[in-house]
């Protein structure tokens, strides 16, 4: 299934090739990684080529320090360094709360954001890193020192605006990740819908799995829409759009693959089958820069802190309204 | 919070009455996940 076409389907493809024949690492340096990140604010095509690396990503489920050094790349020149930085992206669960983690092999310098305090830059060596084991082939690392600890290598006031365009990084790049693995887990159903059959006729010319399909196909158009209207739209995104979009990535994520679960059927639920891998990188993915159902309730505190003003989250939409 | 009898309750209580329709402009709901199963799925029908 295919949702954005045209040029990008072209970078996507390569992208794809690269993640297959070389890994995570190794595609970044033969699609130009790091003249693509230099011009990233500057260039529209540089930025949906940075995006597209990660739809792709997701479709091969793919592993790489992508995230992390996109994520870097507003500190670099504040932080005085010239080498490739990975920055650590915040991981909440349950059991253990908020947490740094490392996505991709780590190296080199690690930047390390504590809200309220700055930026600390440490290096790796000078990190106690635990490897979690995750069934996506996505490599993780939680960073487990105390860092507390660490000098910070830029204050709250400098680190504030770097901040906030490091989040929209991310969390634009998550939302196009976890896409790409959702538009593999819908195709596999549908391809599944067309093979089985039941009642002498394949299972996708039931009217009950044919909606289910099609709603799927339908969380999968929205998120991309949005996607890509971030990625062009950045650095100026609107207020609150990089928390709508990873909220609506981390939901409309699950939805296809709950949906295409049910296609699928009890094979879906097989470690044979390659659907759990998919679903479980959405997982994972929600759980990084803020959940879906965290960032909702925060979108509807600060509705609320507004004060009955409502603000204008989507100004394209006010443009055609003629406003 | 709005009171619903009030005048702006009773202005969102007919936006709200009448939006129910535009859900079926252009085909339903049903009708449009229809279209989607077969024309960009391509479902067999």
């Amino acid at each position: 299934v295919t949702i954005i076409e045209d040029a990008d389907e072209l970078f996507l493809s390569s992208a794809q090739e690269a993640l297959r024949s070389t890994g995570g690492d190794g595609a970044m340096e033969a699609l130009g990684w790091r003249d693509l990140l230099e011009s990233v604010d500057e260039v529209p095509d540089a930025r949906l080529g940075v995006f597209a690396f990660f739809q792709a990503q997701g479709r091969e489920l793919g592993s790489s320090r992508a995230l992390g050094e996109l994520m870097a790349h507003p500190y670099g020149s504040a932080v005085g360094e010239e080498r490739a930085l990975t920055a650590t992206v915040e991981r909440r669960s349950a059991q253990r709360g908020s947490r740094c983690v490392v996505v991709g092999e780590p190296s080199g310098g690690v930047l390390i954001d504590r809200p309220g305090h700055g930026i600390a830059l440490a290096e790796l060596e000078a990190l106690e890193l635990r490897p979690i084991g995750l069934s996506d082939g996505l490599v993780l690392h939680e960073v487990e020192s105390d860092l507390t600890s660490l000098p910070m290598s830029l204050n709250e006031a400098q680190a504030v605006p770097l901040r906030s365009r490091s989040m929209q990084l991310g969390r634009v790049a998550l939302a196009y990740e976890m896409l790409g693995a959702a538009e593999v887990a819908l195709a596999a159903a549908v391809q599944y819908a067309s093979d089985r059959k039941q009642f002498g006729q394949p299972i996708g010319h039931f009217q009950a799995v044919r909606h289910l399909l099609a709603s799927a196909r339908v969380d999968a158009a929205a998120l991309a829409s949005l996607a890509r209207q971030s990625a062009d739209q950045y650095p100026a995104l609107p207020s609150m759009r990089d928390a709508i979009l990873k909220a609506l990535a981390g939901r409309n994520g699950r939805r296809i693959c709950e949906k295409s679960l049910q296609v699928l059927g009890a094979i879906g639920f097989t470690t044979e089958h390659e659907h759990h891998r998919f679903h479980s990188r959405i997982l994972v993915l929600d759980s990084l820069l803020g959940t879906s159902s965290t960032l909702t309730h925060q979108i509807a505190v600060t509705l609320r802190a507004s004060a009955g003003t409502v603000p204008d989250l989507y100004p394209s939409a006010g443009a055609l309204r003629g406003n | 919070v709005v009171d619903p009898f009030d005048e702006k309750g009773l202005d969102l209580r007919a936006a709200y009455l009448f939006s129910r329709i535009v859900t079926v402009y252009g085909g339903s709901q049903q009708m449009q996940l229809d279209t989607v199963a077969k024309q960009i799925l391509q479902l067999p029908a």
